[in-house]
């Protein structure tokens, strides 16, 4: 009797965990794939820091809730906690120029779903090119 | 203890369990793993670690789980055999999750690196498996 509950209770547990995992990637992928970054950039007035241009632009079903998008470069670090919209969201990041042009500017989406799974997506280097003075 | 033919019927269910193991324990997840992580159209140029140079006909795995099997068989009216027959997949299903990083799953793909983390759903598989296992003991307890 017991092992029998045991049984229905393991095959039940099994097949839950299944369904909801695929349930959850495959929300993740319809999320994610209608994701869409765009980055631009100008030097301030002051010369002495870049203003940077997050634009993020989503078409998902709005339910990635604890959302978040760090700008890192070099010493500095910014982090934007956002629930997204369907539409373009603006980010503003002020890099102080020195960190701009000697480090390694990335981007790290961080999404935690529903609690089950948690993914980080770092973005490749992105350069930040002088153009005339 | 048993006779010639009890004892050949009890090796050949062995080698058939350990064949039917090796599927459920280990093609089946490998499969379901590179379907759903290593999509060959999504180009991705690194997997993670443990999964390099994974293959699909693993002949150690397969003759490991013929062995417990045939040990489960032969064993079967004994608590050897019951314990041997329930650690088998507490065993493979911590073997896969050690292969996944316990968890956290590492690619690269178009220069994009991803983390993924399904710590949870991994250990919510292993508890289910582990209650299987304990419901077999349960089942031999019963029985005595």
């Amino acid at each position: 009797m017991i092992s029998t509950t045991l049984k229905i209770c393991s095959i039940l547990l099994f097949t839950t965990t299944i369904i909801v995992g695929g349930y959850v990637f495959y929300s993740l992928y319809l999320d994610l794939s209608s994701l869409s970054f765009s980055v631009s950039s100008k030097l301030n007035m002051d010369a002495a820091s870049i203003n940077l241009i997050l634009n993020v632009t989503y078409t998902g079903r709005e339910t990635l809730r604890d959302f978040t998008i760090t700008l890192t470069a070099g010493n500095y670090s910014e982090t934007h906690s956002l629930n997204l919209k369907v539409g373009s969201t603006i980010l503003s990041y002020t890099i102080p120029i020195e960190e701009a042009f000697s480090s390694s500017v990335y981007v790290r989406l961080s999404v935690n779903y529903m609690s089950i799974v948690k993914i980080n997506i770092v973005s490749p280097k992105i350069n930040i090119t002088r153009v005339g003075y | 203890m048993f006779s010639k033919a009890g004892l050949t019927r009890k090796i050949l269910v062995g080698v058939l369990t350990g064949c039917l193991s090796y599927i459920a324990y280990y093609l089946i997840p490998l499969l379901a793993i590179r379907q759903i992580i290593i999509l060959p159209t999504m180009k991705i140029q690194t997997v993670p670690s443990g999964m390099v140079g994974m293959e699909l006909f693993n002949i150690w795995i397969l003759l490991s789980l013929i062995i417990l099997s045939v040990a489960t068989s032969v064993f079967s009216e004994n608590i050897i055999g019951v314990v041997i027959g329930a650690s088998i997949p507490i065993v493979m299903i911590v073997y896969l999750m050690s292969l996944m990083n316990f968890g956290v799953l590492a690619l690269e793909y178009l220069g994009y690196r991803v983390n993924i983390d399904i710590t949870y759903i991994l250990i919510l598989l292993a508890i289910s498996v582990v209650i299987w296992s304990i419901a077999r003991v349960f089942r031999y307890v019963e029985g005595l």
